[in-house]
């Protein structure tokens, strides 16, 4: 039996067995396999045996030693819990978007088509249905093909409870998707022929707002067109198969809308297909662009619609991959933080514990039993701030899951599941070796002899090259994250601030829509117009209302607004006003003069555009000589511009357009607009008299603040979740450096009480400790801005009119590192100025 | 098996080491205990206390190795009358039908 396998066995037993196996093998005749075959098992075993004990009695020793030092203990669980827990946190906030498989039978062969118009350069979800027909008798690479279209609102006839958002979907929608349902039915081909109307709802919905009640099925909800049966759930975490997923609410109906039978003009919302087995995206689209072509043959190709296929999970997820992949990269920053952080308090205790580890090892342990003893230590306090970290989650995840905006709130996973504690373990255990390592290195480089013989390890640094690096890592970590906070920050207060043209706060819209069904009434233009300026009249006497007027498409509403174009194709959008239009929306006259009540009441041929417009038109003229000029344009009379007015937009993240001001017409669909005073709260049922038209009327009032909040909602959660990561980012850091600072000084107590002796200020020992403090956090600042430079330039989407390398924005980065530097550095250095040399000198 | 092992030792009085413990526990228990096993439960009584091992001389053969030999200790005897007065009392007025099938 060769040497090496011997030393398999444990030296206690390898006489013994060596003579037991070759006893046995002259009695039996064996030969030397035999021998080398029977010495692996026993080894295995034994060794097995053996060293599992040894580990049990390790894994005590090292819980004792943890425990006895309590707040060593305590701290680092804890600041590791914040890193790994706000890791899992993001973890399960990506997880379906970025890592899981979308829940479907075979989800890589599912697709997503959608069509983009060369023409308005727009892409859209809907498709034509002749296409779709087309695809599923004629297409070869594609076995079926089903849609799911917009979400809509059902309420329960009768109930108070909220109304159901239900996606209308294609009866073929889960066999295509291969999914069946958790519970009841799901739609058949019965259902389409007898024009049953009939829905099935989300698990999640089921559970949460149903308790998992049976008799949901079978119960009825209504709209215009009549009653809806729920008839099944579908299963847990579905995904409907759209680019609006995050808003396809509570489930999916069916749509009566057939597959087979070809409506001119008609298209399909969210239509989706699975492939056939062998077939590739690329070959798909081939063969959609055929039959596109041979749909249309005498369309220009240039200028027909396209089909873009793509693979499903591409086209439900694209809005938010970078994003989720940003905040995924940010946790893992904190993370890496938290590992770095805990090495340094690790490496900070492995000095500390030097004398014991020489005795140890000079009482016959071997370098096996003092390493794993110390990487024990990393692995038991990573495992219990997994354990805490998953504790805060379950307790805590429904609370995030809720407070999440939109799209967020639907793709968050609610509970913990096991992929997110085997996630968290995971990351634990890898954080575990990070953190060991350097630690577990310096156990093995001491010189038990040396150590021993000088008797104590006062007087020598606790930081070594090693626990620098650690430092500057943090730092470096802490800078990149503290620099996508301060970015999101900076995006977040730009939307908030930026320059819409008008003045939203406290500016409404409003219209009123008859309660009861009643004759049309029909009103002649002049009729109408008449009774669109009462509105303005009546709003203008109420209380709280400081101005009114009226837009036929306001800027912050819903309505698309008429568009005109001039003989040289230049188009613009017009908008018909009422007097005091631009009073009420606080919009600047750039030049010029408001309509006159005169030229509004005689709806005269004058005209007001914004900047954009006098651009578009007036190429090179200034605003003041656009002022007088005429404008012509194809279906109006020549109009003479008054004034030029500052651009408004929607959004902040809307594009301004040249837009063009007439005084209203006879005939225009008005809507009122009105701004109430600052503080004053508007009640819509206060307004019914001014909006009563020939019966009673339900007023709807939209604020201009309001439409702006959802566009807020995602640049305020990049905020806050970037806001978290600096702030646990700048703790561990400011833990770390304490932890060295702190023990540093208790160990180098001597040298300072010598320094002291020596004609030494404590105003200078203190500098000492802070500059010693600081320089690595500098070293890491430098190396930090460095990555918030390249980081900058990833974050470039998620921000709005914020330059990532602002020179300002990178030196606040740096003082808040300073400043927590500063501050983790105060105590200790205090500490270093207080040494009294007398008690530490006679004490050595 | 320890409780197996610790007879056979009982047995083989000074001439227990592992080969005839385990040709003794075969032939009179039935029981084919591995090598391995046999390694691994010795190890375990005698961390335990119940018995004590020494290294006898080498072999008088060519390359005679030495045996490592075990003996009870006292704790090693109290253990065996305890489990053979509990398999008595369990077995009290009972009867077994079927006789043991030998494991081969």
């Amino acid at each position: 039996v060769p040497d090496f396998i011997w030393a398999l066995v444990p030296e206690s037993w390898r006489p013994a067995i060596q003579s037991d196996i070759e006893e046995e093998a002259r009695i039996c005749k064996r030969g030397r396999w035999w021998c080398t075959w029977q010495v692996v098992r026993v080894a295995m075993r034994l060794r097995w045996t053996i060293t599992g004990d040894t580990w049990m009695s390790d894994i005590r020793y090292a819980i004792r030693s943890l425990l006895h030092a309590r707040w060593f203990t305590i701290g680092a669980v804890l600041t590791f819990a914040l890193g790994i827990g706000v890791n899992a946190a993001v973890f399960a906030l990506v997880d379906r978007v970025l890592f899981r498989p979308l829940p479907y039978r075979d989800p890589s062969r599912l697709i997503l088509v959608t069509s983009f118009d060369p023409k308005s350069g727009q892409r859209y979800t809907m498709l034509s249905k002749s296409i779709a027909i087309a695809v599923r008798q004629k297409a070869d690479t594609v076995s079926d093909l089903g849609f799911a279209g917009r979400a809509s609102s059902y309420e329960f006839p009768g109930s108070q409870e909220l109304p159901l958002s239900l996606v209308d979907a294609s009866s073929n929608a889960l066999d295509v998707l291969g999914v069946q349902p958790a519970l009841g039915r799901g739609f058949s081909a019965d259902d389409v022929a007898a024009r049953r109307r009939v829905a099935l709802v989300r698990y999640e919905v089921w559970q949460g707002r149903f308790g998992g009640d049976t008799r949901l099925l079978r119960r009825l909800l209504l709209d215009r067109q009549g009653p809806i049966e729920v008839v099944g759930v579908l299963p847990p975490l579905f995904v409907t198969p759209s680019v609006n997923w995050a808003a396809g609410g509570d489930g999916i109906l069916l749509s009566l809308e057939s597959l087979d039978a070809a409506a001119a003009r008609a298209s399909l919302p969210g239509v989706f297909a699975r492939l056939r087995p062998g077939a590739t995206v690329g070959a798909v689209q081939q063969e959609f662009d055929a039959l596109l072509a041979s749909t249309d043959p005498n369309q220009d190709e240039a200028r027909r619609p396209h089909v873009i296929v793509e693979p499903l999970r591409d086209g439900v997820f694209w809005r938010y991959h970078t994003s989720l992949q940003l905040l995924f990269a940010g946790a893992s920053l904190v993370w890496l933080l938290g590992c770095a952080n805990l090495g340094v308090l690790m490496l900070a205790r492995a000095r500390k514990k030097e004398t014991e580890i020489a005795l140890r090892a000079s009482l016959g342990a071997s370098r096996w039993r003092i390493l794993s003893s110390a990487i024990l230590e990393s692995l038991l306090v990573c495992g219990a701030g997994a354990v805490a970290a998953l504790v805060m989650l379950a307790f805590t995840l429904r609370g995030i899951s809720a407070i999440v905006p939109g799209f967020f709130r639907a793709a968050i996973l609610t509970s913990l599941d096991a992929r997110m504690i085997a996630f968290t373990l995971c990351g634990a255990m890898a954080g575990a070796v990070i953190a060991g390592v350097l630690p577990a290195r310096r156990t093995l480089g001491i010189d038990a002899h040396q150590l021993l013989q000088r008797g104590t390890s006062s007087g020598r640094r606790v930081r070594g090259r090693s626990g620098r690096g650690l430092l500057v890592m943090q730092s470096a970590l802490g800078t990149v994250l503290v620099a996508a906070a301060v970015l999101s920050i900076r995006s977040l207060f730009g939307l908030m601030t930026a320059d819409l043209g008008f003045e939203p706060r406290g500016l409404y819209a409003g219209y009123g829509t008859l309660t009861q069904s009643s004759a049309p009434v029909s009103l002649t233009p002049d009729e109408r117009l008449a009774r669109a300026r009462r509105k303005v009249e009546l709003l203008r006497e109420q209380p709280g209302i400081v101005a009114a007027s009226s837009v036929s498409a306001v800027v912050f509403g819903r309505d698309a607004p008429d568009q005109i174009s001039d003989q040289e194709g230049r188009r613009v959008i017009v908008r018909r006003v009422l007097d005091d239009y631009f009073a009420v929306m606080q919009t600047q006259v750039v030049a010029g003069r408001a309509f006159s009540a005169a030229e509004i009441a005689a709806a005269r041929n004058v005209a007001i555009v914004n900047i954009s417009a006098a651009k578009t038109l007036f190429p090179g003229d200034r605003a003041g000589e656009v002022v007088g000029r005429v404008v012509r344009f194809t279906g109006e009379p020549p109009r003479q511009i008054v004034a030029v007015v500052a651009d408004t937009r929607p959004r902040p993240t809307d594009s301004v357009t040249p837009e063009l001001f007439t005084p209203a017409r006879p005939g225009d669909q008005l809507m009122s607009i009105f701004r109430v005073r600052s503080g004053v709260a508007i009640d819509a049922t206060s307004l019914r008299p001014v909006f009563a038209a020939a019966g009673p009327v339900s007023v709807t009032l939209i604020s201009a603040a309001a439409t702006l909040e959802p566009g807020l909602q995602d640049p305020r959660l990049y905020a806050d979740i970037f806001g978290v990561f600096a702030f646990v980012a700048v703790l561990l850091a400011t833990v770390g450096l304490f932890a060295v600072a702190s023990g540093d000084v208790s160990m180098r107590r001597y040298e300072m009480g010598v320094r002291l002796t020596l004609g030494a200020s404590p105003r200078q020992l203190q500098r000492m400790v802070t500059s010693e403090c600081v320089r690595p956090v500098i070293a890491g600042i430098g190396l930090g801005l460095v990555g918030a430079w390249w980081a900058g330039r990833l974050m470039q989407s998620l921000l709005h009119e914020v330059d990532p390398h602002d020179p300002a924005t990178l030196a606040v980065v740096a003082a808040v590192l300073i400043v927590a530097a500063l501050a983790a550095s105060w105590w200790p250095a205090r500490r270093a100025g207080r040494t009294d040399p007398a008690i530490v000198l006679r004490a050595q | 098996v320890e409780q197996l092992v610790l007879l056979a030792v009982l047995r083989l009085a000074d001439e227990a080491y592992a080969v005839p413990i385990r040709a003794l526990v075969l032939r009179e228990a039935g029981v084919d205990i591995s090598r391995g096993t046999i390694y691994v439960t010795l190890e375990r009584l005698e961390r335990k206390g119940y018995v004590t091992s020494w290294f006898s001389d080498p072999q008088a053969v060519r390359g005679g190795k030495a045996r490592r030999l075990f003996r009870l200790k006292p704790p090693g005897l109290v253990a065996v009358r305890a489990a053979k007065g509990a398999v008595d009392r369990l077995a009290a007025g009972t009867v077994v039908e079927a006789p043991l099938r030998k494991r081969t």
